[in-house]
């Protein structure tokens, strides 16, 4: 039996395959399981509210089930009874991280040597806290009053999720581990001792401040 | 190798290889990612200077950066970067490419740190000959 908690947070995707259903927009939350492969959130677009949650099981067929607003858990008794299901609080990110959640669930198609050359196949624990860090690095910036700008998304020789700015001649480039350790690479010029600094990045300060000096003309 | 001599990069017309558009498109670090950390380029006059010789798929990007370029990249330590002939010949996979050469380290970069910045650098060295989807920047079709 696979249980599902649903205690993550729910980011805005729009999923073309399910837009037709009435009342909800579609949204998406990776990761949160083991045994499914991927499953959807639906956040509400006004009364009733009621939230969903939508999965498969590993070879299994698609499953929908929806979840009242109090919790409540209702599930369609034909789509997955062998599967429990179990509810906690959701809530919605901003439309601002849409484009980049999708690029993030992009990076599951990319096989070993994507780029052409040796490189790994971008790591599944990586890309799932790439989905959390994004969402906070977000929240920090946002806190601080500061614009966001969206990132480039893409991966390392390593597997590991990068996450790339430019801002004229800066750049900065932050690195999602498997392991949940995030690091960072800002440049302000070709020179690899004068130009560059790296070092890990750990707190909401550290975020902040990162971001301040990127966004500083 | 001369410090004069061009060296040519495939980069695969992936998305995850490039940002942004117009002016502000740009080669993602990504396009250089090797688990060797000694990224592969071909020695433009052994492609007969036709970025075009160097494509894998006819719709991939290539970019270009000059070997005295890549030499003055240059690491914390006392490291140096050069590039070094690296011909391909009767490999049991890859097809024969006598133009292949090698972006190294002297001493062999030890951590991520390192190739990181090596990455970051040549993406912001390089010049592109041919833009993803096949067409000369001049052209602006891109």
């Amino acid at each position: 039996m696979n249980t599902l908690e649903v205690n993550g947070t729910a980011p805005f995707m729009r999923r073309r395959s399910l837009d037709s259903i009435s009342g909800v927009t579609s949204a998406y939350k990776s990761g949160m399981l083991e045994g499914l492969r991927e499953h959807a959130i639906y956040a509400p677009v006004g009364p009733p509210r009621q939230w969903a949650v939508w999965g498969w099981d590993t070879g299994g067929p698609a499953m929908l089930v929806f979840l009242g607003a109090t919790g409540a858990m209702m599930v369609a008794p034909h789509v997955a009874p062998h599967v429990t299901w179990s509810y906690s609080t959701l809530r919605s990110l901003p439309a601002d991280l849409e484009a980049t959640y999708a690029d993030i669930e992009a990076l599951k198609g990319l096989d070993a040597g994507w780029n052409g050359y040796d490189v790994a196949a971008p790591k599944i624990e990586a890309i799932h806290e790439a989905t959390e860090w994004i969402e906070q690095f977000y929240e920090d910036v946002s806190r601080s009053g500061l614009a966001w700008r969206k990132p480039h998304v893409a991966a390392d020789e390593n597997g590991e999720v990068t996450f790339e700015w430019w801002n004229g001649d800066k750049g900065l480039t932050i690195y999602v581990s498997a392991d949940g350790s995030i690091s960072y690479l800002k440049d302000w010029g070709p020179d690899m001792v004068d130009d560059m600094e790296d070092g890990p990045l750990a707190t909401p300060q550290e975020r902040r401040d990162l971001w301040v000096w990127f966004m500083r003309q | 190798m001369h410090d004069e001599e061009g060296l040519y990069r495939n980069v695969r017309n992936d998305p995850h290889n490039f940002a942004g558009e117009g002016a502000d498109w740009r080669v993602s670090q990504a396009a250089f990612g090797d688990r060797s950390r000694q990224p592969s380029v071909d020695r433009a006059w052994l492609r007969d200077y036709e970025p075009r010789n160097s494509q894998h798929d006819p719709a991939d990007c290539v970019v270009c950066l000059v070997a005295q370029d890549v030499r003055t990249v240059r690491d914390v330590a006392p490291r140096e970067v050069d590039v070094v002939p690296d011909p391909v010949l009767d490999h049991h996979i890859l097809p024969d490419n006598p133009a292949h050469a090698r972006v190294v380290t002297d001493p062999a970069l030890d951590n991520n740190s390192q190739f990181r910045r090596l990455k970051r650098a040549l993406a912001k060295r390089c010049t592109v000959m041919i833009m993803p989807g096949g067409a000369t920047p001049e052209s602006g079709s891109a």
